[in-house]
């Protein structure tokens, strides 16, 4: 087993045709270390579900290279698990007969305790269609689908958006179980910033197709401070991501190069902080691993 | 301009490659009659090949026979991506959210297409009809041919407003769009095939007996016909058979008992009492499809908001 | 290995494909045996009263008044007609059901890519979604085409109204051509359902191409084998014999120059005939296929069809990898 979950180089995906294409992602580069909870977030349209759809071998990149579990995602394929944002399923089957399905395409590392497991959980009848089921019910047998494979990396869109709060934290709670039992690397995209504050220890921003941050997330706090200073002070040479001036005060957060000046009174950020702000602020430096090996060099 | 606002334009803009096909159908259809009438009949007359006329006659049928047949692809369109589609994919109920009540919603996907397609008709019949008249001599065809009979009158249209209230009815019924453009098709086939099986009973056919054999004229639409043996209608007598000089023949039909003969048949002034009939009958459906679509839909989200309320 | 582990050791995709495309199955398995069934109605009894018909009425035509089936005679002349559209109907079938339910609904739901995540690539996903409809569409519209000849030869020459083999609809209804275009249609259907995110423009974009390579055929056909040419004498008086799938028909004249698609069909009109003395015509000929060029035309052209699916089949294939693979070796 490879240490690395997944690893993009230079990765871009453009779509469309000549003249009116759009690139989705742009030179994107980062490392995700196996056995991490990832948080993907960023602004609708910023390029999650492509990322997460080339990692999973369902797109393939127009630029660059991304590699799963030390291979590519074609051959990885037996061994990650994928929830598609609108949680697509067969309508014609019923639950019982999605689960022998998942059976049946996973030959050797189906888990089908597991499976039964989270569709058990929401109480549901195993001979109803899929068809009839609540948008939320979807979503739980999807993740049951996706679980039974026990896969080594579990890729997922947007997993609990149609959940209502008691669901959303039991699969959440299901889901950390299984990272703390088979060291299962889990990716998830998202957008609440606070629903993943607690579950996630990796962040990857993302905005207009190009990565903003990405590591861990304690290391990212850490590495940013939040200021509060008199409103001519000159904030270099450290990074300002953000800054406000209100009456005389200036109230920044900043990427510290070196200690800080003891007077300027501060703070780590919260982590909904630290995205908003990069968010707000797209022309901000970017900050990714191998940006922060170049200053540490 | 904006004259055409809210809710029609958002079906236009939906439904706009529909469109675009659709009116390239027709355009066509009514370029290649104009072009076939004023350039090719005289190319055909003046080359003087016994084959000639064909390249005049063909084109003119595959132009009937396509819009005749158009309500094939109406059928096939109504039933999957106007109304299907919308219901399987759920973005009818976006449509229902938007302070759109599903009968407002059915009504303009309905209105429009039904709209675009009488108003192509008020092209196409025109020209059709001027078309078919032009160069008789050319065409090898008669006003009771299938496709002729419709496309000379309001049919056609007819066929395709029903076309689009059975797949409308079909998608609201199945709620799904391949198993509704399948039943919707098939309806239209079988009602297209009774129809023009049965298209000569609607009308009372006109029945002609004389002493002697009946010549009609050519533009008739013959619907049997045969002998009187003493004075009674017999269609399986093989008189014709008879052969000969005049008096052998005579001999002949006298032998057979033949008093005389008989025909039932449609003149062509039958023509429009025939078509309206027929225009009658599918709309009498369409209306019915179109009023069974909207109490089917109301009933179904009446139902759904009572569940919700649960 | 927990006990957990219940699974399978090998992927099924098989039965997969048969469950979730199951209605599809029964419609096509009752059409086959309905279609099958009339055609042996067709073959037999229909058959058989409307040559006895026939056989009455030759008998008696020359010594007067006769009874004879006249009904029989129509109703075999109308089953065999319908019967032969629909078998000429299977390849549309065939295309508008892949583009649109087979795989152009799955790409429009997302279900390809559920599929596509499971444990088997989506090449292996497309090969069993092709393969096992394939096989199906080839012996249900193989068995169709057989029927239908039987059929044909039941009427061949005791029906005076049965349809002649170079009968546009009987030749294609009859022979393998069809059964390659069931195929063709299933491919492009499916090369259309993978490229195109709507079922219903899959369906419409799979009908348009079984269209166009069925005319292209068409066109085709008459130049797949060389003719056999009939020359007439003009004395004759009734223009060009041959009977059979004519490709060029004309006059030769008395230098031996050949005149194809000569202005009159027969030298039965004072023109026609001023026409022809003015070229100095000896002779009609015609280049036809005889229906001892059946066999030969059906195969070579079953085989072009066969080839132009495989190509089809190849630029579905790749594209699909094309679109979810990284290309081989660039990740490292």
């Amino acid at each position: 087993m490879t240490d690395t979950a997944i690893e993009a180089d230079a990765l871009a995906k453009r779509f469309g045709r000549l003249g009116r294409a759009t690139w989705a992602l742009r030179d994107c580069s980062f490392r995700l270390p196996a056995g991490r909870v990832c948080a993907v977030v960023g602004p609708n349209g910023a390029g999650k579900s492509t990322l997460l759809a080339l990692a999973a071998g369902l797109t393939a990149p127009t630029g660059g290279t991304v590699t799963v579990l030390g291979t590519t995602p074609g051959a990885a394929r037996a061994r990650v698990g994928f929830v598609a944002q609108d949680k697509p399923l067969y309508p014609q089957l019923s639950i019982a007969e999605t689960l022998r399905m998942g059976a049946d395409l996973n030959p050797g590392h189906w888990d089908a305790a597991a499976a039964q497991r989270v569709v058990a959980g929401g109480d549901l009848d195993p001979k109803k269609r899929i068809r009839s089921l609540s948008g939320g019910q979807r979503t739980r047998v999807a993740l049951a689908l996706a679980l039974g494979k026990r896969p080594e990396l579990l890729l997922m869109d947007e997993p609990m958006a149609d959940l209502d709060p008691l669901a959303r934290h039991e699969l959440m709670g299901v889901l950390m179980a299984q990272a703390a039992e088979h060291g299962t690397t889990i990716v998830m995209s998202s957008h609440v910033v606070a629903e993943l504050e607690d579950s996630c220890d990796h962040l990857l921003l993302i905005g207009e197709g190009r990565v903003r941050l990405a590591g861990e997330i304690d290391e990212l706090l850490e590495g940013h401070a939040r200021v509060s200073a008199p409103a001519q002070s000159d904030l270099s040479p450290h990074t300002v991501i953000e800054s406000r001036t209100t009456g005389r005060q200036v109230s920044a957060l900043v990427r510290p190069v070196g200690t800080l000046r003891a007077d300027w009174q501060g703070g780590t950020p919260s982590l909904e902080e630290l995205v908003l702000s990069y968010l707000r602020n797209p022309e901000a430096p970017a900050l990714t691993p191998a940006k922060s090996e170049e200053f540490s060099a | 301009m904006s004259a055409v606002t809210g809710l029609p334009r958002t079906v236009l803009r939906l439904h706009r490659t529909a469109l675009i096909v659709w009116a390239a159908f027709v355009l066509a259809a009514v370029a290649g009659l104009v072009w076939l009438n004023e350039i090719t009949a005289d190319s055909a007359r003046a080359s003087g090949s016994d084959w000639a006329w064909l390249d005049y006659s063909e084109p003119m049928g595959w132009v009937s026979t396509a819009m005749y047949y158009s309500f094939w692809a109406v059928a096939a369109w109504a039933g999957s991506a106007l109304i299907g589609r919308e219901l399987e994919s759920g973005t009818a109920r976006l449509a229902w959210t938007q302070g759109l009540s599903p009968t407002r919603w059915l009504a303009a996907k309905l209105a429009l297409p039904a709209l675009v397609l009488v108003l192509a008709g008020a092209v196409f019949v025109p020209v059709y009809r001027w078309a078919w008249s032009a160069n008789r001599d050319l065409m090898g065809d008669n006003w009771d041919f299938g496709d002729v009979f419709a496309a000379r009158g309001p049919a056609v249209v007819a066929y395709g407003l029903c076309a689009l209230a059975v797949g409308a009815l079909a998608a609201i019924v199945l709620r799904r769009s391949l198993p509704a453009l399948g039943v919707a098709v098939a309806v239209m086939i079988s009602l297209n095939v009774y129809l023009e099986q049965h298209r000569e009973e609607f009308w009372p056919t006109v029945t002609r007996t004389s002493a002697t054999e009946i010549e009609l004229p050519n533009s008739a639409s013959q619907i049997e016909n045969g002998v009187l043996v003493h004075g009674q209608r017999n269609t399986s007598v093989d008189y014709w058979s008879c052969d000969g000089t005049a008096a052998e023949m005579k001999r002949c039909t006298d032998d057979l008992g033949i008093t005389g003969y008989w025909s039932t048949f449609h003149p062509q002034s039958h023509f429009w009492p025939m078509n309206l009939v027929e225009t009658g009958i599918l709309l009498t459906i369409t209306a019915l499809a179109t009023a069974a679509a909207f109490w089917t839909l109301r009933h179904r989200t009446g139902a759904a908001r009572k569940e919700s309320a649960v | 290995m927990s006990a957990a582990l219940t699974a399978p050791t090998r992927v099924h995709l098989t039965r997969w494909v048969v469950r979730l495309h199951r209605p599809a199955l029964y419609l096509w398995t009752a059409l086959i045996l309905a279609l099958a069934a009339a055609l042996l109605w067709l073959a037999g009894p229909l058959a058989d009263a409307a040559a006895e018909a026939w056989q009455r009425y030759n008998a008696c035509a020359d010594m007067g008044p006769c009874a004879y089936d006249q009904d029989a005679i129509l109703r075999y002349k109308d089953y065999y007609e319908y019967a032969t559209y629909a078998v000429l109907a299977v390849p549309f079938l065939v295309a508008a059901w892949s583009g649109a339910s087979l795989i152009g609904r799955e790409v429009e739901n997302g279900t390809a890519r559920l599929a596509w995540t499971q444990g088997l690539s989506p090449v292996r996903w497309l090969a069993t979604k092709l393969a096992l409809p394939a096989l199906l569409v080839t012996v249900g519209t193989g068995a169709l085409v057989a029927l239908h000849r039987h059929a044909w030869v039941a009427g061949d020459g005791r029906i005076d109204t049965a349809k002649s083999w170079s009968d546009f609809a009987t030749f294609y209804a009859s022979g393998p051509v069809v059964v390659a275009l069931a195929l063709t249609g299933l491919v492009a259907g499916a090369l259309i359902g993978l490229r195109r995110a709507s079922s219903f423009g899959a369906l419409g974009g799979g009908l348009c191409v079984t269209a166009f390579l069925w005319f292209g055929i068409h066109l085709l056909i008459p130049h797949l084998w060389s003719t056999v040419t009939k020359v007439t004498p003009m004395a004759h008086n009734v223009g060009p014999s041959g009977n059979g799938i004519s490709v060029t028909q004309g006059v030769i004249t008395a230098t031996g120059a050949r005149i194809a698609d000569a202005h009159c069909t027969a030298d039965t009109t004072a023109q026609c005939q001023a026409y022809y003395a003015d070229l100095d015509a000896v002779s009609w000929f015609n280049d036809y296929h005889p229906a001892a060029h059946y066999w030969p035309l059906q195969w070579i052209a079953t085989g072009i069809l066969l080839a132009v699916t495989a190509l089809l089949t190849v630029v579905t294939f790749r594209g699909l990898r094309r679109r979810t693979t990284t290309p081989e070796g660039a990740a490292v």
